[in-house]
Formats: C-alpha cells, sequence, structure tokens
C-alpha cells in the first residue's frame, strides 16, 4: 500500500497544482463562457435550433477539453524541471515511474472534474433550448454520457502522449505543440486512409506518400473513433459492442504510451 | 490630475478615428463573398473531429451572404451557393438547414435542379425519418422535371413519415390526373412559407407565391373563356375584351403577363427580377 500512498500523494499535489493555474482557469472560464453564447449561435438556425446548441456545446466542451490537456500536459513535468523541483522529487523515497504514474492521474482526475463540470452546464443549455424548440427526435441523455465517456478516453491518449513527450523533452513548448499534432493526426488519419483506399482520384498520389499516410493510421492513435457527437445530435443509433471495443482500445493505447513514457523518462538524465 | 485631460485626449482621437474608419468603410466595404473552400474531403480533414460545428458555421456564412444580397442570387452565385452546401452535407449529412435552405434558393434555377436534386438524395439517404426532404423531392420531380409518377412515390412517402400533413393526400391523388402544375406550386409554396425562419426567403417565397396566386387567376379565367366560346383565348387581352376580366393584374416582379403558343400562361419577367445593375456580384 505505499507506493498508493506515495502516487496518492502526487496525484494531489498535481490536482491542486492544475485547480490554482491561473491558465488553466482562463481556459476554464472560456468555456463556460463560450457555453452561454449557445442561445445566440442556435439562433440563427432555420430548421435545427436544438441540434445546433447541441452541436455546439459539444464541440465547445471537446475544444476546451483539449486546451486543458495541451496546456497542464505541457507543464506537466518540463516545469517540475524547470523550476529545479525535480530535483526535490528524485530525492524522495518514490521511483521515477510512480512520479509519472501520480502525475499521469492527476492529469486524468483534474480533466475529469473539468469535464463533468462543462458536460454538465452543456447540458443544461441543450435541455433549456429543447425545451423551447423541441427537435425532430426527442434527445436521449445516456447517448450523451456515452460521447462524454469516449470524449474523457481520448483525452487520456492525449495526457498520456503528453506525458511520453514530456519524458524527453527539456522545453513545455514542445510537448504542448507535439501532443496538438498528435491530437490532428489522429482525428484525420482514419479520413485519410477511408480516401485513399476509396477515393479513384487516389491512383495519383505517390506511393510513398500512400504508405505514410496508411502507416500513421495504424501508428498513431486513432481518435475520430471516439467521436460520436453526431449519434447526439441528431438521436441516431450507436452500435454499443463497437463503442466498448473502442473504450477499450483507448484504455490499451494510453497503457502503452505509459510504459513508453515511464521507460524514457527512468532513463533519463535530470543532472 | 494631470493624466486625465490627457487621457480624454486620447480617447477623443480614438472616437474620431474611429467615426472617419466607419465612414470610410461603408464606402469601400467589398461586396460580401461566399468563404472559399478547399475541398470538400480536406474540409472534412480540417475539421478536426468538429464537422458538425463546421458545418453550421460554414452554412450560416452561406446564409449571412445570401440575406446581403440585393436580389434573389443570380446563376453564378447560385453555383458557388451549391458547392458550399455541398461541403456543409459532406460534413455533416444530418444538417437539415442546409437542405432547406438548398430547395428555397436554388431549386428555381433549372441548371442546378439535378445538383440540387442529389443534395437530397444524400439528405434523404441519412434523415431518413424526415418527411421534408421527400416532400421537397418530390416537388421537384413533378413541377421541374414532369415526372408525376416519380413524385407521387416521394409525396406519399412524406405523408407516411408525417401523416399530419393533411394537405398530402389530395396532392398525391391528384397527381394521377395531371394536377395543375400551379396549384401544386401554390401548395408547397405555403408550406415552405408557413415553416421558414428566414425574413430574405420567406419575402422571396412569398413574391413567387403572389405570382403564381396572379397565374392561377388568369388559368381560371382562361378555363371560363374555353367554356363560354370552345376555343383557347387568342391572347389575354381577349379575356379583358370580353369581360372576363377587368384588367390583366401586373407581375410582382416587374414583367407581363402573356399566353403562349401552347395556351399557358407566361410572363415577360420569367419570373426572375431583371438583374440591377448594383446587384452584389459573387466572387
Amino acid at each position: 500500500m505505499i507506493p498508493m500512498r506515495k502516487i496518492g500523494a502526487i496525484v494531489k499535489v498535481t490536482f491542486l497544482g492544475g485547480v490554482r493555474d491561473r491558465t488553466l482557469f482562463g481556459i476554464f472560464v472560456l468555456g463556460l463562457l463560450l457555453l452561454l453564447t449557445i442561445p445566440v449561435f442556435s439562433y440563427f438556425s432555420m430548421r435545427q435550433t436544438t441540434e445546433v446548441a447541441a452541436g455546439y456545446a459539444l464541440s465547445v466542451s471537446s475544444l476546451i477539453g483539449l486546451l486543458l490537456t495541451v496546456f497542464m500536459g505541457g507543464n506537466l513535468i518540463s516545469r517540475d524541471i524547470d523550476r529545479k523541483g525535480i530535483h526535490t522529487v528524485v530525492t524522495l523515497p518514490i521511483s521515477r515511474s510512480q512520479y509519472m504514474i501520480g502525475k499521469f492521474i492527476g492529469l486524468a482526475l483534474l480533466l475529469l472534474v473539468s469535464l463533468l463540470i462543462l458536460y454538465i452546464l452543456a447540458a443544461i443549455a441543450v435541455l433549456l433550448t429543447s425545451l423551447q424548440y423541441p427537435p425532430s427526435k426527442p434527445l436521449q441523455w445516456e447517448i450523451y454520457l456515452l460521447v462524454g465517456i469516449l470524449e474523457y478516453i481520448m483525452l487520456l491518449v492525449i495526457s498520456a502522449v503528453s506525458v511520453l513527450f514530456n519524458s524527453f523533452a527539456t522545453s513545455t513548448f514542445l510537448p504542448m505543440a507535439l501532443s496538438l499534432a498528435v491530437y490532428c493526426i489522429g482525428q484525420s488519419t482514419a479520413l485519410v486512409k477511408d480516401y485513399l483506399t476509396k477515393a479513384p482520384e487516389a491512383k495519383e498520389i505517390s506511393p510513398l506518400v500512400s504508405f505514410l499516410a496508411k502507416g500513421s493510421y495504424y501508428f498513431f492513435p486513432n481518435l475520430s473513433a471516439f467521436d460520436i457527437k453526431n449519434a447526439f445530435v441528431y438521436s441516431l443509433p450507436v452500435n454499443l459492442p463497437y463503442l466498448m471495443m473502442v473504450l477499450l482500445y483507448g484504455m490499451f493505447y494510453t497503457g502503452v504510451v505509459m510504459f513508453m513514457a515511464t521507460f524514457f523518462f527512468g532513463r533519463r538524465d535530470l543532472t | 490630475m494631470k493624466r486625465l485631460p490627457l487621457f480624454l485626449l486620447v480617447l477623443g482621437l480614438c472616437g474620431f478615428s474611429f467615426s472617419k474608419v466607419d465612414r470610410m468603410r461603408q464606402d469601400q466595404a467589398l461586396p460580401p463573398k461566399l468563404l472559399l473552400l478547399p475541398s470538400k474531403e480536406m474540409t472534412q480533414v480540417l475539421s478536426f473531429g468538429n464537422e458538425i460545428l463546421l458545418a453550421q458555421l460554414i452554412f450560416f456564412d452561406s446564409m449571412f451572404f445570401v440575406g446581403s444580397l440585393e436580389a434573389p442570387p443570380t446563376p453564378q452565385i447560385n453555383k458557388e451557393l451549391y458547392h458550399t452546401l455541398d461541403t456543409v452535407t459532406y460534413l455533416d449529412p444530418y444538417n437539415l438547414d442546409s437542405y432547406y435552405f438548398a430547395q428555397g434558393v436554388m431549386s428555381w434555377n433549372r441548371s442546378l435542379l439535378e445538383p440540387l436534386n442529389a443534395l437530397l438524395r444524400r439528405g434523404m439517404a441519412h434523415r431518413s425519418w424526415d418527411w421534408q426532404l421527400p416532400l421537397f423531392y418530390g416537388f421537384n420531380q413533378f413541377y421541374f422535371l414532369q415526372r408525376p409518377e416519380e413524385a407521387a412515390i416521394y409525396l406519399n412517402k412524406a405523408y407516411q413519415l408525417n401523416p399530419k400533413n393533411e394537405f398530402l393526400p389530395t396532392l398525391i391523388a391528384r397527381l394521377y390526373y395531371q394536377a395543375d402544375e400551379t396549384e401544386v406550386a401554390i401548395y408547397f409554396l405555403e408550406e415552405m412559407i408557413r415553416n421558414s425562419k428566414s425574413e430574405k426567403l420567406r419575402k422571396w417565397m412569398s413574391v413567387r407565391l403572389q405570382a403564381f396566386r396572379i397565374v392561377l387567376f388568369l388559368e381560371n379565367a382562361i378555363d371560363q373563356y374555353q367554356e363560354r366560346y370552345s376555343s383557347q383565348p387568342p391572347s389575354l387581352e381577349a379575356l379583358v375584351e370580353n369581360g372576363m376580366l377587368k384588367a390583366i393584374p401586373a407581375d410582382p416582379y416587374g414583367g407581363k403577363f402573356y399566353l403562349d403558343e401552347k395556351g399557358k400562361v407566361g410572363s415577360t419577367s420569367k419570373f426572375a427580377f431583371a438583374p440591377k445593375k448594383s446587384a452584389v456580384q459573387g466572387k
């Protein structure tokens, strides 16, 4: 139980550090302000006000979640290294892996709380809109919950990737930029692969580009699989076994990346 | 306290310069433009998982653009609008706003009818519960493409999806007996106007509705003439001369109604406002 307690201490410090962080607070407040603009944004819709409100609310929550992950993840360990705090940590009776896992769980907890608040407020806004402008199909809140869970797991994947970059990066900027890049690549690889295999124009693309694109599809996290926003917005049926598999995939991918991160960090020269 | 006069001076200058900018901006305002979009596949990749939001933003842009036009869109603008709406519905094939808007703005332009119908087919494939899309599609089949059987299939679909639509069964029944085109168009326009939230679209459709009501009125007078004299009137003026009409009503589009060789009522305006020189062009 002692390693658990040690990790717990790191989790607590990371979580509280995140709560006190002004940048993160700023991003969070921005999210709340954006959610307040839901009625204005959806008002312009001609025939699907509630659907527009729901799509907007989910996109805002997702964007804020991403910003929180990237900023918080970028600072996670490199800040400790920059401020020499890491030297104190190294002298503590705690292994580097425990330190790293504690940092990751702290970030995950912070994201959970932030996402929970954003999703609850977004739900209230969407619900109020739907009372005034009933959607063509009734809203299915169990799908909303699923959207939130998948979004959270996706952010955990990004967090793990960010922790991995932290394990060898020497500045805070690098992990932020790289994890954002991984997010962008991860969101598009499935689309690009589909295009390459299905579109007739794709035959003219050079084999090298095609090979790289397909390679990225298997190497980078496939983040578009976690996106089921339209299922809630338009009350579409969902394929539960598939989503369960996506969920497992997200967790295992996170696990693999965390293993790599602890491996690199264990061998890093911190002096 | 020395700072206060300085602050007021800077504030005054700021206000002055802005009032100038505001006035000059009005003079130099570039004509409104539609967003220049890359291919729809590229746009989807660049949305990074926010297809619904991006589709809605692009749609709003095109809606505001059309709202800023002084006259209904020209064929060139319609072509650009089609590309935009094609992208919107590719990103989010469930977006009802864009189908509704496409039907309202593009359907009276013959060259865009096939692309518009392709959009509607995309919509019907996804929004399988929606009665409005088969209604639009069926109307286009009947009115523009003169395919009453095809139209009846889709209007029937629309009715089955929403049995509250009481006007549909009568309409479908009449389609088989060569329904009067004008009457169907009036039905359809009334339905579109009733459901429209866009002020501009409603205004344009209302002018069209007004024109079609006049056409129907003239057609009824022609029918009366035929009953009385067992022959087609040689012209609309003949209806006035024979006392069936007091005068030929004015075309709300500014044209003049006439009777073509097939005995159909037409207008020199072709039911479109003459393009004004000041009308804003697209790109």
